[in-house]
């Protein structure tokens, strides 16, 4: 049996609870169901699961690792010899099994009270996927927030990430929102790539889609922590597959049309990641010399497995854009749609590179408060106040009507961003070094 | 570090002793520099000796609702151990900690000392070459410690390489190897703390005349460093073997001093620290 669910069901306390939740349960729905009709069994039921299983299991599941980082028995399971998937089941199914049982419980209920059988069993499976979305979701979480607590930086302070939202807004939120509206009318249709699609059958298939990626951003939070080295494609598979999904929705059958959508809707998504990557997560110094290191002896595959996540959006962002670049130079040059953006979604990935390379030197030079202050200046500054000037650096107009023009400032301020970021790390370095030399 | 060895590792809090073990199992990285241990890069393939090392943390984690046993089982399964293995190194090890009439309990009814004990064998149920100790004797009893002391003779004489972490130095003077003293983050000269045995004995010579001629022959004797100077005397380190030591004494009588008392001081590991320490400028 799993090590991991076998120790799991042995530290679940006494079965009498489960029994007990269980009995209350079944007594309560024959009691409902007996003398109070009108209160409806059928949702009751599936509310319940929604309470016990989908919301309860998670926050366990969550909860289990948080207490096995506070009791200092992580870092036995992290400097052991068990595999990164034996592992992921034990911690998705061990913490969460009470719930499972409750839940089947509570499903069982729903289906022999549902009226329509074929709806019910819809509606379970659909139960059950977002359930383990959720499941895989707050393992992810709890996975990402140990390895955060453990980076000595400070946390940004609440004010700077909507801050950030307002000041990136002029070059990816504006043209993001207007899609997200259109998605939303056609997801009602469920009309994707020119095809209608049974409503059930679309969202069963997105959520399983999502299910897989959960899982898998689980399982790949797991090998970090476990010290285990991977070269990021699902990362670049996730990017790619939002790509897809979102594209779907503004393109008819056509293969080329479909394939230059799907690049342009990818570097922007690739843009918003790195965007709330690099906002949201802190990353270790050491990181940095690694990577210094890798990328001065070109050792690309050390290079790609040790950039931090915002790096890596980026990284593919302008890859991508650059072929969007090469196959996209055509009339669609000036179009402000979420797809056929050409070189603009070059100009945006280099602007997306600017800011966050800026952030980054800002975060290794300065104390937390005084770089999110600076960080948002230069964000108005260049994307709001100067573009009002007619300034070629930011912002969505300058970009739709100066492409060229703004690709080639913003790229000449990222790779000075860029050498100001490489002397302040090679400045602490020699600090540090100074420190041990004089001390020894 | 020489295979089959007890290093013992000291200094005082905070001097980067934890951090110093969890960068040698790869759970943290230094910001600059290279651990190697058998050859692997520890940076680089941070899992490839979990197998081969093993390592208890400073505050003991162990799993408040399972039981002895389960620990155990679930410890060994980490490491991928066979059932019969596993049966086997639970019943020895149980035995060796005195342990093995409790294995049924659940750990949140033992007494510090006793998951002290279970938190020890949990690290080392697998048999590892390279043991990694921080602080393993806190929260133990004096019966304990004894048994702890001589698990890890015993893992040592079996071929295995210990590294502890402590500050009971007068535990660990009868059984350890080599010294390291760090603080601040850098090691304090680890040739002067070495158990290896030399020649080097601390004297306290007491005058009641003559003090200067005898001082000036102590200075430009090259067998002597200076300690303590005192009123009434001087203690210092003398390079040499019990003939060169009496000859010396013969030295310093000739030279119309009155030397009122010539004391070989038994010099203990807690010295040697404190002195080391004292030359580095702690205060």
């Amino acid at each position: 049996m799993n090590p991991e669910l076998q120790k799991q069901i042995s530290s679940l306390e006494t079965k009498t609870n489960l029994i007990l939740t269980i009995g209350t349960l079944l007594g309560l729905a024959w009691f409902i169901d007996k003398h109070l009709f009108s209160l409806g069994l059928e949702s009751l039921s599936l509310f319940s699961f929604a309470m016990f299983c989908t919301i309860s299991g998670s926050r366990k599941i969550a909860r289990a690792l948080y207490s096995e980082v506070k009791s200092n028995v992580w870092n036995a399971q992290r400097f052991s010899q068990i595999s990164p998937p034996t592992l992921l089941i034990g911690k998705l199914i061990g913490p969460a099994l009470h719930s499972w049982v409750v839940g089947s419980v509570c499903i069982g209920v729903y289906l022999w009270q549902a009226k329509d059988k074929s709806d019910g069993l819809e509606t379970t499976c659909i139960a059950i996927l977002i359930t383990f979305l959720c499941h895989a979701l707050a393992l992810a979480y709890a996975l990402l927030q140990v390895q955060q607590n453990r980076i000595r930086r400070k946390d940004a302070s609440i004010l700077f990430y909507p801050l950030v939202i307002l000041f990136v807004l002029p070059h990816i939120t504006e043209i993001f929102l207007p899609a997200i509206a259109e998605i939303k009318e056609l997801l009602k249709q469920c009309l994707w790539y020119g095809r209608n699609y049974n409503t059930y059958n679309f969202l069963a298939s997105s959520l399983l889609g999502g299910v897989t990626f959960a899982i898998l951003a689980a399982y790949r939070m797991l090998c970090a922590e476990l010290r285990i080295k991977h070269l990021p494609f699902v990362w670049f598979f996730f990017i790619l597959t939002i790509g897809v999904f979102i594209s779907g929705f503004f393109t008819g059958t056509g293969l080329v049309d479909a394939s230059r959508n799907i690049l342009s809707c990818s570097v922007l998504v690739a843009c918003l990641l790195s965007y709330f990557t690099g906002v949201m997560l802190k990353v270790p110094e050491e990181n940095y010399s690694i990577l210094k290191k890798a990328l001065l002896s070109k050792n690309w595959r050390e290079f790609s497995q040790e950039s931090p996540l915002w790096l890596l959006s980026i990284s593919i962002g302008t890859v991508i854009g650059l072929i969007n670049t090469v196959i996209g130079i055509d009339p669609i040059f000036k179009n402000e749609l979420i797809t056929n953006l050409g070189v603009v979604s070059l100009t945006i990935a280099i602007i997306t590179l600017r800011d966050l390379i800026f952030l980054h030197h800002l975060r290794l030079c300065l104390q937390n408060r005084a770089s999110e202050f600076y960080f948002i200046m230069l964000l108005g500054t260049i994307n709001i106040l100067l573009p009002s000037l007619d300034l070629p650096v930011g912002g969505t107009k300058p970009i739709f009507s100066d492409t060229a023009i703004v690709l080639a400032v913003n790229l000449i301020l990222a790779l000075c961003f860029f050498k100001l970021a490489l002397r302040t790390h090679q400045k602490i370095l020699t600090t540090a070094t100074q420190q041990v030399v004089q001390k020894s | 570090m020489p295979p089959g060895s007890i290093t013992a590792v000291v200094g005082p809090n905070g001097a980067g002793k934890s951090t110093l073990f969890k960068c040698l199992i790869g759970l943290e990285s230094p910001i600059q520099g290279t651990i190697h241990i058998d050859s692997t890069d520890i940076m680089h393939n941070p899992r490839a000796l979990n197998g081969k090392i093993a390592y208890l943390a400073e505050n003991i984690g162990v799993y408040d609702q399972l039981t002895i046993r389960q620990s155990l089982n679930y410890a060994a399964s980490l490491h991928l151990m066979n059932a019969p293995d596993v049966n086997q190194s639970v019943q020895e090890l149980s035995k060796e900690l005195a342990i093995d009439d409790r294995l049924d309990v659940k750990l949140s009814k033992l007494s510090k000392g006793l998951r002290q004990c279970v938190a020890i064998a949990q690290a080392i149920i697998h048999s590892p070459s390279i043991i990694l100790l921080d602080e393993p004797s806190s929260g133990l009893d004096p019966e304990a410690r004894h048994r702890v002391i001589n698990l890890f003779k015993k893992l040592q004489q079996n071929g295995a390489t210990l590294l502890i972490s402590t500050h009971l130095l007068s535990e660990i003077e009868s059984y350890y190897s080599n010294l390291l003293i760090i603080k601040d983050g850098c090691l304090i000269r680890p040739e002067d703390v070495s158990n290896a045995q030399t020649n080097r004995t601390l004297i306290k010579l007491k005058m009641d005349g003559g003090q200067a001629s005898v001082i000036k022959e102590l200075e430009f004797n090259r067998k002597v460093i200076f300690q303590e100077r005192m009123a009434d005397g001087v203690t210092f380190y003398f390079n040499g073997d019990k003939e060169q030591q009496a000859e010396l004494l013969k030295n310093l009588v000739s030279l119309n001093s009155t030397i009122s008392s010539f004391e070989v001081v038994p010099e203990d590991l807690q010295n040697k620290y404190l002195e080391s320490m004292k030359r580095n400028g702690s205060s």
